[in-house]
């Protein structure tokens, strides 16, 4: 009996290690990875690489669902990034709120002639608009279809070579889309590329920008803070090197379109359509020996807004790991395939690390406490589970909060720093077993083949300050 | 436990030294040798610029490459090795060199010509981006190097050209290549080739524009019809072309009869939506249509309201009623939304799901129109 127990600790507390363990190893390279992505100051590269005019031109296209409170500031976001040949498609995707009733009234919207030359199937588009304040702004007014279909009636309605992705509630930085399109201009095989997605929770937003970097002061929100640097200062960086990219945030993705129009676009119905579309551009391009290399661009930030209440946090992150554990699946033939490179055989395993460890968190937050508290465990396994559950755990937030400081600088306020380190200790603290819960209930949602609507509800809003 | 805490004191401190090495980088001494030396300015140390940029090393190519970007003034001379950069590096270091490039090309363009034979599709790029940017280039060269790039071997080049087109307005000279462009394999060329012609303010006869339309893919000739109409429109010069029957560009010119904002043209649709031939209507359902959008907030005439609702009674073919109900939805007449209504029951579903969304969109734009004050 004591051996099956012993057995069982183990196995909680070396699942956790080997957890932590790679996600140790992973920071030691992002930081050099960061260090080779530096190779010049970032302000002078952006405004280097607006002089080149040898950048692509964009579309950058939202899809808005009822997001009648956050989409003038997304739009004068976007409105106001410095870059010089862009075009913005905004597509409200059968929304039943006043967002094409807003964006009328900020945008001077009129009846635009032009119409989509993509042919993706998508749901009928009832008009299109065009901004009689800005050229650049066309809105589409779309049957009602899902984030995939709106985005696929986007890369329909683009007329320039690249497709930028962005969620309805995101500000972008001033020279965002100038670095993410940076990639293409440098190396020909590009054929998406991501930023770094950030909270813009607690910051003042103006005229359609961050205007001052602050934390929120929910300890939920800042948790999340401290998550999405440890996702992207660790994990994007580290996939970059090897061109192992399985995931490019639907918050902020630019692909090649004419690629896009190949593959047949964005997958409707797909639970985690962002992440499911990189992994077959992957399979596509590696099916058919095309050249190819997925990029992560670290100057290239992106503000998003982080749910501000548990429920949503919970339907979030269920969907997430939902939608991770369907793609695994639906693309398993990857795994260890040597074809694929990197990203079969690293990156693939890894995610399906990623997938099965809330199940070891949960052993560890559950069991190995409650063994020893029957008596069943000696001081010493408890002590090895803190090591291993909590140490090592926050000692990976605490690199990854040292590699940001470092190398972005994006919170200036010692408040602000401190609160990302007491985050990382804190987390251990009930937070983290609530997201383990929120994580497992994906297991449970597939198993009862419950099809969460894709990302559609959104969460509740925040008026923009 | 021990081994564990041990792990993570050394994965902090590995952090630490990692990044510490990292941005701790040779560019900025290197940045700030350069700056010693820029303050001296280049004219007075040629020899040393030109050494700079035969080093083997990355870090100090890329400084001086930005350096003689920054003072293309005077950088003139080394406009040979910076090309040659251009031609036989990739990546960062060839973006860096094209970038300075196109400046000291920019400031000096005398090399334009003989730069644009160059076996190198990159330096041809150059010799683009230098033309459509540089502002001390006079028109007759312009246009002698537009022309030449848009029959480039490379469709990036030609890509290029006609983009930097749209934003200038192109010279006659250059339209016969902007056409020809227009039947270019790439898609991309087509798109920029069509649009420059559309927006430029001299215009095609009409029995070349006609042809232009007909032979033009759909998406180019959408395309060509937007700007068109942007820049001005066709005012009524394809009427009488229209209306003619046996005229072998009839169809093309009622399509550009879309572009107008002239009242004829409106008073000739009125008659084109009655014609015997299916085909013609559909045209000229479409073109009201057009005209519709382009109109707003303004109503479009009531007696081609008035056809526009004839035909929608009257028909039950897609190819006519759906431009007829799509035109209806724009025309700002109140007597719309209970005429489309009222045809829902007696409509296939499709056609009445089209003209339940007409009637809201009618809904739509008329609040729009009262909060704009028209």
């Amino acid at each position: 009996m004591t051996l099956v127990v012993e057995l069982v600790a183990a196995l909680a507390i070396g699942g956790l290690a080997v957890y932590h363990g790679v996600n140790a190893t992973m920071i030691a390279l992002a930081v050099r990875e960061l260090g080779r992505q530096r190779w010049m100051e970032p302000r002078r590269l952006a405004a280097l690489a607006l002089q080149s005019y040898s950048l692509p031109g964009v579309t950058v296209v939202v899809p808005a669902y009822n997001e009648a409170v956050s989409i003038v500031r997304t739009v004068e976001s976007i409105l106001r990034t410095a870059y010089r040949d862009l075009e913005i498609v905004v597509v409200s995707d059968g929304s039943t709120d006043q967002t094409l009733a807003v964006l009328a009234r900020a945008f001077a919207l009129r009846p635009s002639n032009v119409r989509a030359a993509g042919t993706l199937p998508t749901q009928a588009v009832r008009a299109v608009f065009e901004s009689a304040a800005d050229a650049r702004l066309f809105v589409i007014d779309k049957r009602n279809g899902g984030k995939a279909d709106a985005l696929n009636a986007g890369i329909n309605m683009a007329s320039k070579p690249l497709f930028l992705a962005v969620d309805a509630d995101v500000v972008l930085d001033r020279f965002s889309i100038v670095h993410l399109a940076l990639p293409f201009a440098l190396d020909q095989t590009v054929v998406a590329s991501s930023g770094m997605v950030r909270p813009h929770n607690g910051c003042d937003i103006r005229r359609g920008g961050v205007s001052r970097v602050r934390m929120p002061s929910s300890w939920t929100e800042r948790l999340q803070i401290l998550e999405y640097i440890r996702a992207y200062g660790i994990g994007r960086l580290f996939f970059n090197r090897f061109n192992a990219h399985l995931i490019i945030s639907g918050a902020f993705g630019l692909f090649d379109r004419a690629l896009l129009l190949d593959i047949g676009g964005y997958q409707p119905h797909a639970i985690a359509e962002d992440m499911e579309l990189v992994v077959r551009i992957h399979r596509y391009c590696v099916d058919r020996e095309r050249p190819y290399r997925v990029w992560f661009a670290a100057d290239a930030l992106c503000w998003t807004e982080a749910p501000h209440a548990l429920r949503d946090l919970g339907a979030q992150r269920t969907r997430w790991h939902h939608g991770l554990l369907a793609v695994l699946r639906a693309h398993r033939r990857m795994a260890l395939d040597r074809r694929y490179g990197a990203a079969g055989a690293l990156a693939f395993p890894i995610f399906v690390f990623e997938l099965y460890a809330p199940v070891f968190e949960m052993l560890s937050w559950v069991l190995v406490p409650a063994l020893w508290a029957a008596g069943a465990l000696s001081v010493a396994w408890i002590a090895a589970w803190f090591a291993a559950a909590v140490l090592l755990s926050a000692g990976v937030s605490l690199a990854a909060v040292f590699l940001d400081t470092l190398g972005f600088g994006v919170f200036r306020h010692p408040i602000d720093r401190l609160a990302l380190v007491a985050c990382a200790v804190l987390e251990h603290v009930g937070y983290r077993q609530l997201t383990v819960y929120f994580r497992l209930r994906a297991f449970y949602r597939d198993f009862r083949t419950i099809q969460l609507k894709s990302g559609w509800r959104s969460p509740a809003r925040m008026p923009a300050r | 436990m021990t081994l564990l805490a041990v792990i993570v004191v050394v994965d902090l401190l590995l952090t630490f030294a990692i990044a510490a090495t990292a941005f701790r980088t040779r560019r900025a001494a290197i940045r700030r040798r350069l700056h010693r030396r820029r303050s001296r300015r280049f004219e007075r140390v040629p020899p040393r610029l030109m050494e700079l940029l035969r080093s083997n090393d990355d870090d100090v190519l890329l400084e001086t490459l930005v350096a003689a970007g920054m003072h293309a003034v005077d950088a003139a001379p080394a406009l040979v090795p910076v090309v040659e950069i251009v031609r036989e590096r990739t990546g960062r270091v060839q973006f860096v060199a094209a970038w300075a490039a196109v400046r000291i090309l920019g400031e000096s363009p005398g090399g334009l010509r003989l730069l644009q034979q160059d076996a190198s599709a990159a330096v041809r790029m150059v010799v683009v981006r230098a033309a459509l940017h540089a502002g001390r280039l006079d028109s007759s060269m312009l246009t002698a190097v537009m022309a030449g790039a848009l029959r480039d071997p490379d469709a990036t080049v030609r890509s290029a050209a006609a983009a930097g087109l749209r934003d200038l307005d192109p010279e006659p000279s250059l339209y016969p290549a902007l056409v020809a462009a227009m039947e270019d394999p790439a898609e991309v060329v087509r798109l920029a080739a069509a649009d420059a012609i559309g927006r430029g303010r001299s215009r095609l006869d009409p029995s070349a524009m006609s042809t232009l339309v007909e032979r033009a893919d759909e998406p180019a000739r959408q395309v060509f019809l937007v700007a068109l109409t942007r820049s001005g429109g066709t005012g009524d010069a394809f009427v009488p072309m229209a209306q003619n029957p046996s005229s072998p560009h009839r169809l093309a010119a009622i399509r550009l009869l879309g572009a107008s904002r002239s009242r004829e043209v409106r008073a000739a649709l009125v008659h084109l939506l009655d014609e015997s031939d299916r085909t013609v209507r559909a045209e000229s359902a479409a073109a009201a249509a057009w005209i519709a959008r382009t109109a707003y907030p303004d109503p479009i005439e009531p007696a081609l309201t008035d056809r526009l609702l004839a035909l929608v009674e009257r028909h039950s073919s897609a190819a006519i009623v759906e431009p007829a109900i799509e035109a209806l939805a724009h025309s700002g007449d109140e007597r719309v939304p209970p005429a489309l209504l009222a045809r829902i029951p007696d409509s296939p579903q499709a056609i009445g799901e089209r003209l339940v969304e007409a009637a809201a969109l009618f809904g739509h734009l008329q609040r729009w129109r009262r909060a704009a004050g028209a």
